[in-house]
């Protein structure tokens, strides 16, 4: 085959790779594609050359050296830490000995004079289906979502001011630029002196939208600063973030309410399965039909009732599976068209 | 040059076989960050690729005594790294890019047609690199930094049509050394990406 003949299907390839193509053009390409194990393995080969050079992960990301140690650790080629702890043990016994002394002494000596501050960390937990506010000890309010835990030190007099959030919280931070406040999550860490902003981190989809004020989203080792009315989201391990022209569709959930603009059935779902204890199935045509309705405190059954008024789809709750699947007893519903 | 990798290769997997540590930690070194990159196609949380291909190598050395590679050891790597991704994908149900029809295209690819991400790069960086230095100036200003023409024209000082000449030449050049790498698509791209 002469590549250099096949300049509609190039273009068309490449449109299709890219995202652009028209329902017409695809269909027109997978036919070209079937038609010919030739053209099966033409088109194979140049997506493999997209995927080459539009990696979904940036290479600079990929620490080698981290996973080499991790590695040699784990197939025990590298000694565990113990054991290298115990060898340098005897040969620096005495010169530890001479200088952990001292030090010994007078950290003894700083303690005693001190109140001990060995309260235990707090953590708040909200069921699926409810959410609560409370205010910190520094004079900080949160309001926590469904399904989530905030845990923080109730003295909270250090340097800094540290709680970590899995699932959602709205924050308005009290003012104090010289104690920063840090929102820990799985994926990012906020850091702010004294503003309102809304963390979501139920699952890798996560996001902060900040309402005013100021903030910082460290991801791994970079550092992202927002304005008021931005909010960041991870799209594919990425970092992505967009001006909003209203925060409220991010924050109203603390209200109560779920507002949803014309989105895909599946962003809902999704929304819904983090804050109520449901999976949903849901036939792969109806995934990207949008919807628009605010919920405002409804239950399940009832959310699922809205979907079945306004579209043609039948939404069936399905009783668990019995079995050894101990993790999967969730209420699950499938959405299927009418 | 092919008989020599060859060569390397087959005392790299002898010496691994006799307990190197030295052989794993080179076979490591040269194809961790790729591997990363060739998983990240079907699973799009990076860590989750970071796991796949750490666990691909705690099991090749686990393995190092019975290791029988028949094709060669890169092919070897791939093939692993797709199934352990594939089993991630059925029993975890991790978020894929694309949906299963996709899915079974993409794999249909043979392990041993697949190229490296480092491999491409070094070709085209080798290719680019005997270009001339204004030529290279502006078509990475192009390509790495996304500026448009008329960008580009500005920054150094030349017309809009000096730099379309520039860009073309770089890209005739690659076009006409890239054979081999199939490069048409990644091209026509380049010039769809420029015309918007």
């Amino acid at each position: 085959m002469d590549y250099y003949d096949n300049n509609h299907i190039d273009i068309l390839i490449s449109r299709y790779l890219a995202g652009d193509a028209t329902s017409p053009e695809i269909e027109e390409l997978f036919n070209w594609i079937q038609s010919d194990d030739d053209n099966r393995k033409y088109f194979l080969r140049q997506q493999d050359i997209w995927s080459v050079l539009n990696p979904a992960v940036d290479i600079s990301d990929i620490n080698t050296a981290d996973a080499e140690r991790k590695i040699m650790r784990e197939t025990g080629i590298i000694p565990r830490r113990r054991s290298v702890f115990r060898k340098l043990f005897g040969f620096w016994s005495r010169i530890a000995a001479l200088i952990l002394l001292p030090l010994l002494a007078v950290v003894a000596y700083l303690l005693i004079d001190r109140p001990q501050h060995t309260l235990d960390n707090v953590t708040i937990t909200t069921a699926f289906g409810s959410l609560s506010s409370t205010d910190l000890p520094d004079g900080t309010t949160v309001w926590l979502n469904a399904n989530s835990s905030l845990t923080y030190s109730p003295a909270m007099d250090g340097d800094e001011r540290n709680v970590f959030l899995q699932g959602e919280a709205y924050f308005k931070v009290k003012a104090d630029a010289r104690h920063p406040f840090n929102v820990h999550t799985p994926y990012m860490t906020v850091t702010a002196t004294g503003t309102e902003f809304n963390v979501n981190a139920y699952d890798s989809i996560a996001s902060v939208t900040l309402v005013n004020g100021h903030v910082d989203v460290g991801i791994k080792d970079r550092s992202l600063a927002l304005k008021p009315g931005e909010h960041l989201s991870m799209t594919d391990g990425r970092p992505v973030i967009c001006k909003l022209t209203d925060t409220e569709k991010y924050c109203c959930w603390k209200k109560g309410m779920l507002i949803f603009e014309d989105e895909s059935l599946v962003s809902i779902c999704n929304r819904l399965r983090q804050m109520y204890d449901v999976e949903f199935d849901i036939a792969p045509e109806l995934r990207n039909r949008t919807f628009r309705m605010i919920l405002n405190g409804e239950n399940i059954n009832e959310v699922t009732r809205f979907f079945e008024m306004s579209a043609p789809v039948i939404c069936e709750s399905l009783t668990p599976k019995e079995g050894n699947d101990t993790t999967n007893l969730k209420q699950r519903y499938r959405i299927i068209p009418l | 040059m092919k008989n020599e990798i060859f060569e390397n290769e087959t005392l790299l997997l002898a010496a691994l076989k006799l307990d190197s540590h030295e052989a794993f930690l080179q076979i490591f070194r040269k194809y961790y960050p790729d591997l990363v990159l060739f998983a990240s196609r079907f699973i799009l949380d990076s860590e989750t690729c970071e796991d796949i291909v750490q666990e691909a190598f705690i099991k090749i050395w686990a393995n190092r005594k019975i290791l029988e590679i028949r094709t060669s050891l890169r092919t070897y790597l791939i093939s692993l790294v797709q199934h352990l991704a594939l089993n991630e994908i059925k029993h975890r149900k991790v978020r894929t890019l694309y949906q299963d029809t996709y899915h079974e295209m993409i794999l249909a690819l043979p392990a041993d047609e697949h190229i490296f991400y480092t491999e491409l790069n070094d070709a085209m960086q080798k290719l680019l690199s005997q270009l001339e230095p204004e030529v290279l100036e502006t078509y990475s200003l192009s390509r790495t930094h996304h500026l448009k023409y008329s960008e580009i024209a500005q920054k150094l000082n030349i017309s809009v049509r000096t730099v379309e000449a520039r860009v073309s030449k770089a890209v005739k050049f690659l076009q006409k050394n890239l054979k081999g790498y199939k490069f048409i698509i990644y091209l026509t791209l380049l010039f769809h990406h420029l015309s918007n």
